[in-house]
């Protein structure tokens, strides 16, 4: 369900002059950019290049210094705290490593209620894990964990999912699973931010790309 | 977007309480404890009313005695302890998750606050449960024998006299305010130091210093916060303690509480969510 709030604004996101210090130190410079509704669009930098706080900034989590961020043309902190109807995975997921893979989703989509089991069972397995499963999580491989992560981010069928290193310590055939899964939700109407460290994932699967080095952010030459 | 509802943010959270599980064992260690102490042929205990009233009244104001300072001590530590994870923690593992489902930081603080009022609620009534399973152990007959408070009266003979279900509402009254408001105290704490260590030290160091700092100063006992769940340091128990009643300490626990869940949410609604260790 990529809602119709999404179809009738041009811009998922658009960022003007954004900039983040913390202690003094400039984590975000001066960004500008915007991703039309729709979009696959990707970020590809170096650890510590400020990647996963831009996506901290905009999904809600970390208040700029200075600027504004408008997703589906409400602005963040003014219109609305947190986008609505937003899937995020950024660095861990922080899961509950007493519970299974399908009862940390359950216990997560039971706080808005929005989904039935059927549906969490499909989530889980277009991600290339079995629902079944009854492992307590803390015996998956960190490469099962970001797949459930990226399942919690899409579960609830958001309009917009913003995904940090999604192939993150994942093995190659998960990676080929992760990009099916991404070419599909956008088919979708659904617009997905990605961060990267990979150049030739970038190009794989975006149709819109920057650069980010030191804080600053760049268009891509894909 | 369907309303958030706040049963199902307290179910959540209740859910995803790490240290759930060692709530068991305490209480086992409080079943023990108990049973220890009801079948200690010595004791003056006559009845349960007598009972609750040696383990909950807390130590008095004149000589302390370290087994009465422990028998009030431990339960609360224990409670300090299990919700120790429950605010900055959760924020900086599952914030990034969590707050943009939920939509608000309010909805996330005030789901936080509800759900130590919750678990408050559930500690204090499941200490009374298995300490009376404890107590049930050693001597069944005492059971039988409900509304004497035999202790109560030869040690303080001034004071009001209580039936063992006036002193179970005044207990579980008393531990349940105290609780959520000092919980509350510490997982504003923890949002501020960023260190959910630092503030379970604190509440601990707020209790003990409660705890001793009062002795020789009696009109000390009504402003300190530990001082509230002791019984024994009321006016209707022990006359020398001035103008603590049972009516100040619900006041004084509920305004620590709101300042409390006030302070906290101007830190909620401030704080980047970030974990401990970002890459980026």
């Amino acid at each position: 369900m990529a809602s119709e709030k999404a179809t009738v604004h041009k811009d998922a996101i658009s960022v003007t002059n954004l900039s983040k210090q913390i202690r003094g130190r400039v984590i975000l410079e001066d960004i500008n950019f915007r991703i039309p509704v729709g979009s696959i669009a990707g970020i590809i930098g170096h650890n510590g290049a400020g990647k996963s706080m831009l996506l901290r900034v905009i999904s809600g989590l970390v208040f700029p210094t200075s600027g504004e961020v408008k997703i589906f043309n409400e602005i963040l902190g003014k219109d609305i705290e947190f986008p609505r109807n937003i899937g995020v995975l950024i660095e861990e997921p922080g899961l509950l490593s007493q519970y299974s893979g399908y009862d940390n989703l359950l216990l997560l989509s039971k706080i808005r209620n929005l989904i039935n089991k059927d549906s969490i069972k499909d989530t889980i397995k277009s991600v290339g894990l079995d629902p079944d499963d009854k492992r307590p999580i803390k015996s998956y491989s960190t490469g099962m964990r970001q797949r459930l992560g990226i399942a919690i981010a899409i579960m609830e069928n958001p309009d917009l999912v913003l995904l940090d290193e999604p192939s993150s310590g994942l093995d190659p055939e998960g990676i080929e699973i992760i990009h099916q899964l991404l070419h599909k939700l956008n088919k979708k109407g659904i617009t997905i931010l990605l961060t990267s460290h990979s150049l030739e994932e970038i190009n794989l699967l975006t149709n819109l790309a920057f650069e980010m080095k030191s804080g600053k952010l760049f268009p891509s030459h894909q | 977007m369907k309303k958030l509802s706040i049963i199902r943010v307290i179910s959540f959270n209740l859910h995803t309480f790490t240290r759930w599980r060692l709530a068991f064992l305490f209480g086992l260690f409080f079943v023990l404890e108990g049973w220890k102490i009801a079948a200690d042929n010595t004791s003056s205990i006559k009845s349960v009313g007598d009972f609750y009233f040696l383990f909950f009244s807390g130590p008095g104001n004149g000589s302390l005695s370290l087994i009465e300072i422990l028998v009030w001590f431990i339960p609360q530590m224990l409670f300090y302890f299990l919700i120790g994870d429950m605010a900055y923690d959760e924020l900086s593992q599952r914030g990034s998750v969590l707050l943009p489902i939920l939509g608000s930081r309010w909805g996330w603080w005030s789901g936080k606050v509800l759900t130590l009022f919750v678990f408050s609620l559930i500690y204090v009534t499941g200490l009374i449960l298995t300490i009376t399973l404890g107590l049930s152990f050693a001597n069944p007959i005492n059971l039988n024998s409900y509304n004497s408070s035999v202790t109560l009266t030869s040690l303080w003979p001034n004071s009001q006299d209580f039936s063992g279900g006036q002193l179970i509402l005044l207990i579980s009254l008393l531990y349940v305010s105290s609780m959520f408001a000092l919980g509350c105290l510490q997982m504003t704490f923890s949002l501020f130091c960023r260190r959910s260590i630092y503030s379970f030290l604190l509440i601990i160091g707020i209790l003990l210093v409660s705890c001793f700092i009062s002795v020789n100063h009696p009109w000390l006992v009504r402003w300190l916060p530990g001082t509230q769940t002791m019984l024994v340091r009321h006016t209707f128990i022990d006359v020398t303690i001035p103008d603590l009643s049972f009516l100040w300490s619900i006041l004084y626990n509920t305004t620590l509480l709101a300042v409390s869940v006030i302070i906290g949410f101007w830190v909620v609604k401030r704080l980047d969510i970030t974990r401990f260790h970002s890459k980026s």
